[in-house]
């Protein structure tokens, strides 16, 4: 089972995806946004399996915090999830992280059976 | 008829001395062939040596030829040592039978085993020449097969990131041709919202035009009160008067049987007054009342119109906070954009500049390719002294010969284990090489 960082500023979102998450077995750690996310790395948290990272949210974006993490030099597989907002579609949203290195992405709304098979499989 | 011995016949004939010459004869005839097959081989090598065919040069069929070769020295080696084997033995018996018979005989055997002798040292130091060759020729051998390898995985290497380069690239404009479509709708929305801009402006072109028709109401509605005052000044004019009148009517009462005259003036004039007054009243009262009434219609018509203007302004509003979202949308689609477009761009550049790197290692392997030409330049020339002291009897062999082109392979092997160094490694790897000393030409 993974040990996974999940990021997003939605908080009934975030107790969604998290109870799916820990139902399935893996442990999670929250972030409400990219820079939440940074001070967890800041941390020497570094341990985690999987980041799953919305790409809109205030202070830092998923765009932003994925630059980050690479200039900090974590390589971590990460799973991109957006809905679509601020005039943006998710299509736009997920296609940008994935090119700034995101191995996959998950339009919201997603149903659990989808969001356990992309992340099993982002963890083998 | 005289009978003689077997023996007696032999020597009275001159058997033995027949016999020595025809074993000499032989022994000449074995050096011919032997000779013959040393140049034939000779001419072969340079042959092949000198031609101008790299084909030829490193044709598959060298290390086959250079064993024949070598064989071929070995058997005439091993023909003369044979010879002379028996040349050992056989000279003192035949000097014993050439008793009596000319000493030319015995000093032509004598120089014969002395130029066979220089024969052998001479194919002695040939074989080991060419021997030499064969060591030679067996490390270039790899050596190229080497080079070759290092050529297709080159390519190969360079071909890859050509390719991978060519998928980023690829990727990186489907992205962007899918956020031009994404920054079209944008667009489009942003163009349709700023129509309320255009119809904000009418709007408050409209209402400035409209507050400046109010002003003027005003000021009639102003004026049409202020021409009340007049009526006001005449009506108090007429209540002054008519209290005047009314003390001299007082007085006019009390002398009334006397004078009567003047009271029927006094009663006169009030009567005027009372008239004047109930003009005024009426005037005032019809003034009042148009103003009354222009005032209740312009309160319907700014009812009515204000109800308008609060739709208007309530549409304007919401399509102007739109607006705002729609602009605040863009710039964080052009903010994701640029990182992305940046992002992608220092892959792209990385990649490229290995593929720099590698295309930089190809031109080592041409740097290879041409140590190998040049050393097989120096080893030709040495081989031509070498062949025309083999193909010229009267030259002696140089044992340094042997040595220069032992010499040469040892440059050869140094040279070439500097790019050893190389290979796998980057473009970066070998610029840094070159502070440690190592002779590696870059682009």
């Amino acid at each position: 089972m993974a040990n996974i960082l999940l990021v997003d500023d939605d908080p009934q979102f975030q107790l969604m995806t998290k109870t799916m998450l820990i139902k399935a077995g893996h442990t999670v750690t929250q972030a409400s946004s990219g820079a939440e996310a940074l001070d967890v790395f800041k941390g020497n948290r570094t341990n985690f399996d999987l980041i799953i990272s919305d790409v809109m949210m205030p202070d830092m974006d998923g765009v932003d915090l994925l630059g980050r993490l690479k200039a900090m030099g974590i390589n971590l597989p990460v799973l991109a999830i957006s809905g679509g907002v601020k005039n943006l579609s998710a299509g736009f949203n997920l296609s940008s992280m994935t090119m700034l290195g995101a191995l996959d992405t998950l339009a919201k709304p997603f149903s659990k059976t989808e969001l356990l098979t992309k992340v099993e499989a982002l963890i083998k | 008829m005289a009978i003689f011995s077997k023996k007696q016949l032999q020597n009275w004939l001159g058997f033995a001395e027949i016999q020595a010459q025809i074993k000499a004869d032989c022994a000449r005839e074995q050096e011919r062939q032997a000779r013959l097959i040393q140049q034939k081989c000779v001419e072969e090598l340079i042959s092949a040596l000198t031609s101008e065919q790299t084909g030829d040069i490193w044709s598959d069929s060298w290390p086959e030829l250079l064993k024949q070769v070598s064989k071929h020295i070995t058997q005439t080696h091993q023909s003369i040592k044979k010879f002379e084997s028996k040349q050992s033995i056989s000279p003192e018996p035949v000097a014993k039978n050439l008793v009596g018979l000319p000493a030319s005989s015995t000093e032509q055997n004598n120089e014969l085993i002395l130029e066979n002798q220089q024969l052998k040292d001479r194919l002695v130091l040939s074989h080991q020449i060419f021997k030499s060759v064969q060591d030679v020729l067996a490390e270039f051998n790899p050596k190229l097969q080497e080079v070759i390898a290092d050529t297709e995985s080159g390519a190969v290497g360079v071909l890859t990131m050509i390719s991978d380069v060519d998928q980023s690239a690829d990727k990186l404009v489907q992205y962007l041709d899918m956020s031009f479509g994404e920054g079209q709708n944008m667009n489009a929305n942003i163009e349709a919202d700023s129509e309320a801009i255009t119809s904000l402006g009418g709007f408050l072109g409209e209402m400035v035009k409209k507050l400046h028709d109010d002003l003027n109401s005003f000021e009639g509605v102003a004026q049409s009160i202020e021409a009340l005052k007049d009526q006001v000044a005449v009506v108090d004019n007429i209540s002054r008067q008519t209290t005047l009148l009314s003390f001299n009517a007082t007085i006019e009462a009390a002398r009334a049987g006397i004078h009567g005259k003047g009271f029927a003036i006094v009663a006169a004039e009030v009567r005027k007054l009372a008239s004047m007054s109930s003009e005024a009243s009426h005037k005032i009262g019809d003034s009042i009342s148009q103003n009354h009434k222009y005032i209740q219609n312009y309160l319907l018509s700014f009812r009515a119109s204000s109800e308008h203007d609060a739709e208007k302004v309530t549409e304007l509003s919401e399509k102007a906070s739109k607006l705002a979202e729609n602009y605040e949308a863009q710039r964080t689609f052009y903010k994701i954009l640029l990182e992305v477009v940046q992002s992608s761009n220092k892959e792209l550049s990385r990649k490229i500049q290995n593929v720099y790197g590698q295309v930089q290692f190809q031109d080592i392997v041409r740097q290879r390719v041409e140590r190998i030409q040049n050393a097989i330049s120096a080893k030709q020339m040495i081989l031509a002294d070498v062949a025309q002291r083999l193909t010229d009897v009267g030259q002696q062999m140089e044992p340094n010969e042997l040595n220069a082109l032992k010499e040469e392979l040892d440059r050869y092997l140094e040279e070439d284990s500097r790019h050893n160094a190389f290979i796998g490694n980057s473009a970066l790897d070998v610029a840094q090489g070159q502070s440690e000393g190592m002779k590696i030409d870059l682009f």
